[in-house]
């Protein structure tokens, strides 16, 4: 079936089988850079988009159930050419090293401080519970979210 | 630090924007025209031997251009550091008699897409004739063990050249050897005798990528490999072996990894990827799963030590045993260098004059095992380090103080011959003592690595 | 009248709708809500549907409270579940331990209610509040207590042609709570849990209820347990006796941890989650 989404800003259109995962669609079919494949079952987080706004594992949703909304990778954060808050907070916490995990751990980053502008320590770690990293130790991503709490 | 521009001053990774932004490239993100996928049909069992492989009703699945299997394969065995003069090779690419571990591929279904790839592996029928394992490295070692190398022993022979380490017609021993002194009269003469064992699991990597790789065959029987890992010329030395061709018609190119740690140093499956493409002569892309991450790819090895430690009345170490268990699994691959490494690491960083170290490069029914983070060494400091404390309160010594005795200062000689220039051990424990804020006696403070 | 679909995808937005396309299709349909787990077989190619049925557009997204009763609609994520006050104790604790922000908006309340362990733990809380599973189907609906839903591993007390749509507590006790035990501290799977429902007053206990989750494959109400605290004084002796039957009886299936250990660990939470009122 023929699905139509907006991608990152961008209206696109796929030719999407039945049992496709969007993880599957953005990957392999748009060679979408922004999601990445860890382990299929909605535990590591590599693969995170945001749905309308709220993160989902793009492994675990239908392709078919996109139609007609809106996909936001890591890479179309940017405003007016302009990298977001979060985006810089990591960069100026050194909140990465492989970046496999990045994108994924970007999006639920932002959506906790979108509802949360003054998360405890204890928040963030909940929040990012499906964003598994095996580099950072997690540490500098819980220093550049609590650098933009607003108190 | 004024005058340098670099040298202690904050310097930011070059990748970070790329990361945040989602925008660095990995192997995933490579796609080509025509591009086919593999998976593979993996034995269920730890030993067995191969009595038939039907792949009949996996290829009548549409969308299957082709399965491989060892019959496809020019030079089918090959060990990873053979340029190295580590032998002799003894791993299939893909197994034409006798599988080795649970969940060794048997053979390659190559198809139009990954769902099509996993749909006709799960059809391919294979008869295998299964065979005791030996699963327990003690028991691999016991003469009574079923053999599972040909050379008639569940260990590597070192010291014959095939090691990488000596030279080729030496005398050949299962196990590496670095001894020094005269550890019998050690243990004659010593007050206290202190014995250990120490058990490190092997530890799974996980890096959060998975090992993917995508082989495209070029003009004039070249092939370019795109694959995450760490050692690009291990992947061409031995792509380039098994096809029996020069290594410079293979180009290997690998995109940033996502996560290694040591578990994407060995060539695991470029091989067999390469095979396939060659076979096809189409580009071709394998995505491991999580669950072939788990129980397929390297880990850190397993690994068992026991020292016998010789001691004087004042705490010092005059002499050292070890016997060192390292569990290399079904497959050769890096394993010696490892056991090299961490035998020469038995002693840590302390002067032990008379010393008798035994290394083991056991091969059992695993999955195989390879590097990861300090390789060798990282097993070898947690039992040194635990020992040291049995020691010393076996000695009924502080256990600072009798790190701070026994430290190796230079220009005394290590076990393996060498004289030490850049000991600095004790100072170091000086300062970690000062930044913990915990008080060392004068006699302490003292201490030098220079006498 | 026919039902929308698009090479065997519905995405109907009538529960009637919903109800007619899983007694048409039978077998060969799989039903997706937010898809944490059905998807996960796709993945990993362990089924083959012929259709899926998702559940995302039915009007089941909601909670409706009027006293101590509360209704909540199966499709209702668990975010949502907490962006709502007034929940009972031991829900609003259970949804709060369910971690990481992106399984929060997949995971709803009718898929907790059907998935196995080491998930469930909404049905772990649920079944201590006497909550009851609402089914629809082509004969009607129907109401059953969430501690008869289970009638063995993965095998549920519902029909071919019926949904949940809804789950009930029609008078949450007075006093609930929730515990959990993880393989990490923010996150992993759920060892155990236990879910603890009382209606007290200082000198009597006059229900119990206690469902412990993880132990089995669904959460089972520790009857015996409850046998030690109907009619008895809220003192720390009741509650320490309680503690210890609350696996009397029960043939643990868990794989990964000893009998004792998870035993232990039941014994323990339950003591912690009854903390309160101990004191």
């Amino acid at each position: 079936m023929r699905i139509r989404f907006v991608l990152d800003g961008y209206e696109v259109e796929a030719d999407v089988k039945l049992t496709d995962t969007l993880f599957r669609v953005l990957k392999d079919r748009l060679g979408v850079r922004s999601v990445h494949f860890g382990c299929g079952e909605g535990s590591c987080g590599a693969c995170i988009v945001l749905v309308d706004g709220k993160p989902r594992y793009s492994c675990l949703t239908l392709a078919a159930s996109v139609d007609g909304k809106k996909v936001t990778t890591a890479a179309g954060l940017r405003v007016d050419g302009e990298i977001a808050e979060i985006q810089r907070a990591f960069v100026e916490h050194n909140a990465a090293q492989c970046g496999y995990c990045t994108p994924g751990m970007i999006l639920v980053a932002k959506a906790l401080l979108d509802q949360n502008q003054n998360p405890t320590d204890e928040e963030i770690y909940e929040a990012l519970a499906g964003n598994l990293c095996r580099c950072t130790g997690y540490v500098p991503i819980v220093e550049a979210i609590k650098s933009l709490a607003r108190r | 630090m004024d005058e340098f521009a670099l040298l202690g001053k904050p310097v930011r990774n070059v990748q970070l924007l790329g990361h945040v932004t989602g925008e660095t490239e990995f192997v995933d993100d490579l796609s080509f025209p025509g591009m086919l996928w593999i998976k593979a049909m993996r034995s269920p069992i730890p030993r067995g031997r191969i009595k038939k492989i039907d792949t009949s009703k996996a290829e009548r699945v549409p969308g299957v251009v082709k399965i491989v299997t060892a019959k496809d394969v020019p030079n089918n065995y090959h060990v990873n550091m053979a340029a190295l003069g580590i032998g002799p090779p003894d791993e299939p690419v893909l197994p034409d008699n006798e599988v080795n571990y649970k969940g060794e591929a048997i053979c390659l279904v190559v198809a139009k897409d990954e769902e099509t790839a996993a749909k006709a592996a799960q059809l391919v029928d294979v008869e295998l004739e299964e065979l005791p394992p030996v699963l327990d490295m003690e028991e691999a070692l016991r003469p009574d063990a079923p053999v599972i190398k040909p050379w008639g022993l569940n260990a590597h022979i070192f010291g014959s050249g095939l090691d990488g380490a000596t030279p080729r017609g030496g005398q050949g021993r299962p196990y590496f050897l670095v001894k020094r002194g005269d550890v019998d009269r050690a243990f004659e003469s010593a007050d206290y005798v202190v014995e250990g064992s120490y058990l490190v699991p092997p530890i799974e990597h996980a890096p959060i990528e998975p090992h993917i790789c995508v082989a495209r065959p070029e003009p004039g029987g070249r092939l370019t490999i795109y694959t995450a890992t760490q050692a690009p010329y291990f992947v061409r030395d031995n792509v380039a072996a098994i096809l029996n061709i020069p290594p410079s018609r293979v180009r290997v190119v690998s995109p940033s990894v996502g996560g290694g740690f040591g578990g994407k140093v060995d060539p695991e499956f470029e091989m067999q990827v390469a095979v396939a493409a060659m076979a096809v002569g189409r580009p071709v892309k394998w995505r491991w799963t999580r669950e072939e991450e788990f129980t397929v790819s390297t880990v850190r090895p397993a690994v068992k030590i026991e020292f016998k430690d010789a001691i004087t009345r004042d705490g010092v170490i005059i002499g050292r045993r070890a016997r060192l268990l390292h569990d290399s699994g079904a497959y050769t691959r890096t394993s010696p260098y490892g056991v090299i490494k961490a035998v020469f690491n038995l002693s840590g960083p302390y002067y032990i004059p008379n010393v008798y170290y035994q290394g083991y490069c056991v091969y059992t029914n695993k999955q195989p095992s390879s590097a990861m983070r300090g390789y060798g060494v990282f097993e070898v400091s947690y039992a040194v380090e635990l020992q040291m404390e049995r020691d010393a309160r076996t000695v009924g010594m502080d256990s600072l103080e009798f790190r701070f005795k026994n430290a190796y200062r230079n220009g005394q000689v290590s076990a393996s011959g060498k004289v030490i220039e850049d000991a600095y051990i004790i100072e170091t424990m000086r300062e970690a003592a000062a930044l913990a804020s915990y008080p060392l006696p004068p006699h302490l403070l003292s201490m030098s690595s220079w006498g | 009248m026919r039902i929308e679909g698009d090479a065997g995808f519905y995405r109907p937005k009538r529960l009637s709708d919903a109800i007619r396309l899983k007694k048409s299709l039978g077998d060969k349909a799989m039903v997706v809500a937010g898809g944490t787990l059905a998807v996960q077989l796709l993945n990993k190619y362990l089924v083959e549907p012929e259709a899926i049925i998702s559940l995302e557009d039915l009007p089941l997204s909601y909670v409706k409270m009027v006293g101590r009763r509360v209704e909540i609609g199966a499709t209702t994520t668990v975010a949502a579940l907490l962006k709502h006050q007034g929940l009972p104790q031991a829900l609003a604790e259970a949804a709060r331990s369910i971690h990481g922000l992106a399984l929060r908006e997949a995971a709803t309340v009718g898929g907790n209610l059907m998935a196995p362990a080491p998930s469930g733990d909404l049905a772990t809380a649920l079944m201590a509040l006497d909550a009851e599973v609402l089914l629809r189907g082509s004969r009607g609906a129907r109401a059953v207590p969430l501690s008869k839903f289970y009638r063995g591993a993965l095998q549920y007390n519902i029909r071919r042609d019926e949904l949940i749509y809804a789950v009930r507590v029609r008078r949450a006790p007075n006093f609930s709570s929730f515990r959990k035990f993880t393989a990490y501290r923010y996150s992993g799977p759920t060892i155990a849990s236990v879910a603890v429902g009382l209606d007290l007053d200082r000198r009597r206990i006059r229900r119990a209820a206690v469902s412990v989750g993880g132990l089995t494959t669904h959460p089972y109400r520790a009857t015996a347990a409850e046998k030690a605290l109907t009619g008895r004084e809220p003192a720390r002796e009741t509650f320490e006796d309680a503690a210890q039957r609350v696996a009397d009886g029960v043939s643990i299936t868990h794989g990964l941890y000893s009998d004792a250990y998870l035993r232990r660990l039941a014994s323990v939470l339950f003591v912690r989650a009854v903390e309160k009122v101990m004191s």
